[in-house]
């Protein structure tokens, strides 16, 4: 899988006495195997991954201040309340919604709710951290343990099954931006307070595949649950990532931890160069130092922030304005009977309900929204039809607005009237995204009242149509004849003719099949 | 309108000489200042006084004394408290006052917070600090037409008890001789000293103060006042300026128990603003007009070496009218008292150092002009080091050093425990079981428990300036250890109530405190108030 041996910036000495490392190729047959990194030397390697993903909470306010939680796009310093910005005589006061989501994601992921959890202050001075100290929960969680698995169906040629350390609450930091003004940093403190999850996986990943296919699939189940926004936006989602290197049935290897990777494409290139600078180290018997490191997209390297010397002491203390989160029983299965049912059940579900394809299945679950959309639309209509319209032109015409299907106006009702009209052959395919486009545009009217004020209805009476069919047979016998002695290509001919004398509105389609009755073919 | 702050005591002595005011109130009554909130209020009721006498008055004396004894840091402007005290006039001439309060003048500690004057908590870093919210308890006051009449002076951010630790210099106590220099004379205790002296010295009706180790407590005990710590929780924290927030509170010093218990009735509110506000309600005491059935505890511990003997005669007698009053006074024993006071010097600069983190000189507050302002630790270094007293540095670091992972273990933990032992002295003594343990109440003995508990409220009466500049020159230790009477109390969370009960050969006045269980701030106040009512006159 690392088809590549980069030559690090910081590492040219380690170029210079290169030796081509190869990389086991093993089969899938053998899929625990696939990770596994074979050096010349005979050493087997196999890389270790933890990770701590921080994925900003959907809730309305922030997680300790009546201040909104807004997107990051908006303009800086227009969400702050003076808890926010730690003005003194602040306190902070529990949003409930958080608690509701958290207990959510728990129940998603199979982890143990404590019915007991309490907050914590994790200091340090940033400027972007008003309080000097962060509110999270160090010592007594909101849940600990759970899995989340992913395999075949998630686009791993295996199954991988990750455990949770724990789950816990937090508030997100300010945002520090530099460049605007020349020597300057200015802090928008929009973001500050804001209500975050994080979850702390068990070192179970060995590979930048396995690592960027739970990661999406956990997305995706956040996501789906409403617990955290689809958006890819920086800051609502970003992960720390933990990489170590052993050989084959050794103990753990000292680890590094990559701060704040927000992309796949990141996430995927800092691992795989992290193993790759890892094995050469011990390759060339030199120590891997326990150290943070940041990826440097630009350079596609993972770049030195800190050694151990500079790790932090955070100061933990239980935070004393705040009292313990108690959970009843009956508070959590309330939550639970609100949980969506899981995404493999799902899956398997749409497959056998529908009979859609994988591939169709795929893409609308990586839609937030589309499954719920479809099976709105599919209610009495083919599956496979609608999952064609959704994936082809509905979604082409809202990528083409920059658009997502959650921000969709055309309402699943108005898009099952439109399919109607194509599938009774009142309106052509062509006419149809036409129509399609009309409403995306704005227009409110139904599907039918737009054709019928374009004209764009199909002379829809069959009857009527195959009585205009026999009449051109008579019209030109000698056509007929070619036709019937088995030139069927000249039944084209009679179609065009039916076009051109109902301008157009019928059905091509339909049409070809009056004639092809009609010769009894 | 910024209050001079005391340049020279010579200024003072010349306007005591020519003393304007004497002569206005040459020919009225009684002082209106002299009189209590319950009495302040009667009389207007009988339309005897209004809003805007009383608030003269209270100007009178500020003019006349504040410059001598620091009390006041910041005076609201004398237009808007005339506005303020004419309204009320109306009010009360209409015979609709917003409250039995409207237009009662009273003053507020500076460190909790009002939008109308700066909240510095006598700290270089809040100098001009002018808060954006009024904390729960001034709204509360606003809102029962109390008219606010400014800030007064303490311990920088609570961190002392003699309030010498002061940006604005130290307050004095109105009790002791005139001073020859500023070290001559006597302390107002902290470190609500300034909210003490003001009412001790008759500028407002109450103050307002916080209470965190006995910041309320002692000063009343030095300037021979009423001092009130509720149950923590009890009243509202949102607005004060956090110094330990697992043991603050704000409390209130009035000249009369009855006052007191006015107060408690208004700002007794639960606010969702404030997610540590107790939520639970109080059994209203019953008492007939004596005190039979009441058992009265003597904790042994608190015969603490270094007790003066104008206090043990006070405590004595103390629970001898108590006793007179049909109590039963027994002898208990709270064995971890001795605890309190260590457990007490990590927790809260522990808390201290976490809840001061926030003055960077970012956000609002003092910035240091010294350094490259780009570089943030020299940024935070520089302004850090400019804005905070001596004091508060030396808790910051304790503070800091024992959150430190390599020391929470050996004393932030064990502190947390040695706190859980104090408190649960006190269930072990009090009849009513602690309504935020779980009750086990078989194990719970109401027949041998108590109701209440009396103990002395300072070792001495309030201390000459000069002597604490010698004691705390290098160590802070003895005035640390001048805490140990109020701080278990603040342990526990339980209410506390200080009364004014004799004086020394040399005059300066003596208290006596009463503790309840937790939640039982009625009991106390009620009890305070027949305790007071049998005091020697004095």
């Amino acid at each position: 899988m690392h088809s590549r041996w980069p030559v690090h910036a910081g590492l040219r000495h380690l170029a210079r006495r290169h030796v081509p490392i190869r990389h086991s190729h093993t089969t899938l047959s053998q899929p625990p195997q696939t990770h596994l990194i074979t050096t010349p030397t005979g050493q087997t390697y196999e890389p270790i991954i933890g990770l701590e993903v921080h994925a900003q909470l959907l809730t309305s306010t922030k997680l300790f201040s009546p201040a909104p939680s807004l997107p990051s796009s908006s303009s800086p310093n227009i969400a702050v309340d003076p808890t926010d910005a730690a003005f003194p005589g602040t306190l902070p006061v529990l949003n409930a919604q958080a608690v509701t989501l958290a207990v959510k994601t728990a129940l998603a992921l199979e982890s143990d709710i404590q019915l007991v959890s309490s907050f914590d202050r994790k200091h340090y001075f940033y400027p972007d951290l008003p309080p000097g100290y962060q509110i999270t929960q160090f010592w007594n969680p909101i849940a600990r343990g759970g899995s989340l698995a992913v395999g075949m169906a998630d686009g791993l040629p295996y199954t991988r099954r990750v455990r949770f350390m724990q789950i816990q609450l937090e508030q997100d930091s300010g945002k520090s931006v530099l460049g605007v003004k020349d020597g300057q940093t200015l802090v928008d403190l929009n973001r500050a307070g804001v209500g975050v999850l994080e979850l702390i996986t068990e070192p179970d990943l060995r590979s930048s595949l396995e690592t960027v296919t739970f990661l999406k699939k956990l997305q995706r189940l956040l996501w789906y649950t409403s617990i955290s926004s689809p958006d890819m936006d920086e800051g609502a989602w970003r992960c720390d990532i933990n990489v170590s290197v052993r050989p084959l049935g050794a103990p753990y290897g000292t680890r590094t931890e990559i701060k704040h990777l927000v992309k796949f494409t990141s996430i995927k290139a800092a691992i795989e160069y992290e193993i790759d600078r890892q094995v050469q180290l011990l390759e060339l018997g030199q120590p891997v130092q326990q150290e943070t490191r940041s990826f440097d997209p630009r350079l596609a390297q993972t770049v030195r922030l800190r050694g151990k010397e500079g790790v932090q002491d955070y100061r933990y203390m239980p935070e004393p304005d705040l009292p313990s989160i108690h959970l009843t029983p009956a508070f959590i299965s309330n939550i639970s009977q609100t949980l969506p049912e899981p995404l493999d059940t799902r899956r398997t579900r749409l497959a056998k309900q529908y009979k859609l394809s994988p591939y169709q299945i795929e893409i609308l679950m990586s839609e937030p929204g589309a499954v719920e959309y479809f099976e709105k639309v599919a209610v009495g209509r083919r599956g496979g039809k609608v999952a064609n319209w959704i994936i082809g032109d509905l979604f082409g015409s809202l990528r083409s607005r920059h658009l997502n299907l959650l921000s969709c106006t055309v309402q699943p009702t108005r898009l099952g009237a439109l399919i109607d009209l194509v599938e009774t052959g009142r309106v052509s395919g062509l006419r149809a995204k036409d129509i399609l486009h009309t409403m995306m545009d704005g227009n409110t009217q139904s599907p039918l009242e737009i054709a019928q004020e374009q004209g764009w209805i199909l002379a829809s009476d069959v009857q009527a149509l195959e009585k205009l069919c026999e009449e051109l047979l008579e019209e030109f016998p000698e056509m007929a004849v070619k036709v019937r002695n088995g030139k069927t290509r000249v039944i084209k001919f009679f179609v065009g003719e039916v076009m051109k004398r109902t301008k157009g509105k019928s059905d091509p389609v339909l049409v070809a099949e009056v004639f092809a009755k009609l010769f009894k073919m | 309108m910024r209050v001079l702050r005391c340049q020279s005591l010579l200024v003072d002595k010349q306007y005591q000489a020519t003393r304007p005011i004497s002569r206005f109130l040459i020919g009225t009554r009684k002082d209106p200042t002299l009189l209590s909130i319950s009495e302040a209020v009667s009389d207007l009721k009988a339309r005897k006084t209004t809003p805007s006498a009383l608030l003269k008055s209270c100007l009178e004396r500020i003019a006349a004394r504040n410059g001598h004894l620091n009390a006041f840091t910041h005076l609201a402007s004398t237009d808007e408290l005339i506005r303020k005290a004419l309204l009320a006039d109306a009010r009360w001439a209409q015979g609709t006052p917003q409250g039995p309060l409207d237009g009662i003048p009273i003053a507020v500690k500076a460190n909790i917070c009002t939008k109308e004057h700066p909240t510095t908590c006598a700290s270089n870093i809040l100098k001009d600090f002018t808060s954006p919210i009024d904390a729960t308890a001034v709204r509360l006051l606003m809102q029962h037409g109390v008219i606010i009449l400014g800030k007064t002076n303490m311990d920088e951010f609570g961190m002392g008890s003699t309030n010498i630790h002061s940006a604005h210099g130290p307050a004095y106590n109105p009790l002791g001789p005139v001073p020859e220099g500023h070290l001559g004379g006597r302390s107002p205790g902290g470190s609500s000293g300034g909210s003490a002296s003001a009412v001790a010295a008759n500028m407002c009706f109450a103050a307002l103060g916080s209470d965190t180790g006995g910041s309320v407590r002692t000063p009343a005990a030095y300037t021979g006042i009423v001092g009130f710590k509720p149950s923590y929780g009890r009243f509202s924290r949102r607005g004060l300026v956090a110094y330990a927030s697992s043991l603050d509170t704000i409390g209130l010093l009035t000249k009369k128990v009855a006052d007191a218990k006015i107060l408690y009735d208004i700002l007794a509110q639960y606010d969702e603003k404030d997610s540590t506000c107790l939520q639970i309600n109080e059994e209203p005491t019953v008492l007939h007009g004596d005190l039979n059935g009441v058992r009265v505890g003597i904790p042994q511990e608190y015969f603490m070496t270094g007790l003066s003997s104008a206090v043990l005669q006070a405590w004595n007698a103390a629970a001898q009218h108590l006793a007179s009053r049909g109590a039963t006074v027994v002898p208990v024993s709270l064995p971890n008292t001795k605890h309190a006071l260590p457990a007490y010097y990590v927790i809260a600069p522990a808390e201290a150092s976490s809840n001061l983190a926030r003055y960077d000189g970012i956000r609002y507050g003092h910035q240091s002009e010294r350094c490259d302002s780009t570089l943030k630790h020299e940024l935070y270094t520089a302004t850090r080091t400019e804005g905070f007293g001596t004091e508060v540095k030396r808790r910051i670091m304790l503070g800091t050093f024992v959150l430190q992972a390599n020391s929470y273990t050996s004393y932030f933990l064990q502190a947390q425990k040695l706190r859980r032992l104090v408190q649960s002295d006190f269930d072990n003594v009090f009849a009513k079981p602690n309504p935020l343990r779980s009750t086990d109440s078989g194990s719970h003995n109401s027949a041998n428990g108590v109701d209440i508990l009396l103990t002395p409220s300072a070792m001495g009466s309030a201390p000459l300036l000069a002597d604490i500049a010698n004691d705390t020159g290098e160590t802070p230790v003895n005035e640390y250890a001048d805490d140990a009477l109020t701080i278990p109390a603040s342990l526990a969370g339980l209410p506390a109530l200080v009364i004014p009960y004799g004086q020394d050969t040399e005059g300066m006045p003596v208290g006596v405190q009463l503790l309840g269980q937790y939640g039982n701030d009625r009991a106390v106040l009620d009890i305070g108030k027949m305790l007071e009512a049998c005091r020697t006159p004095n």
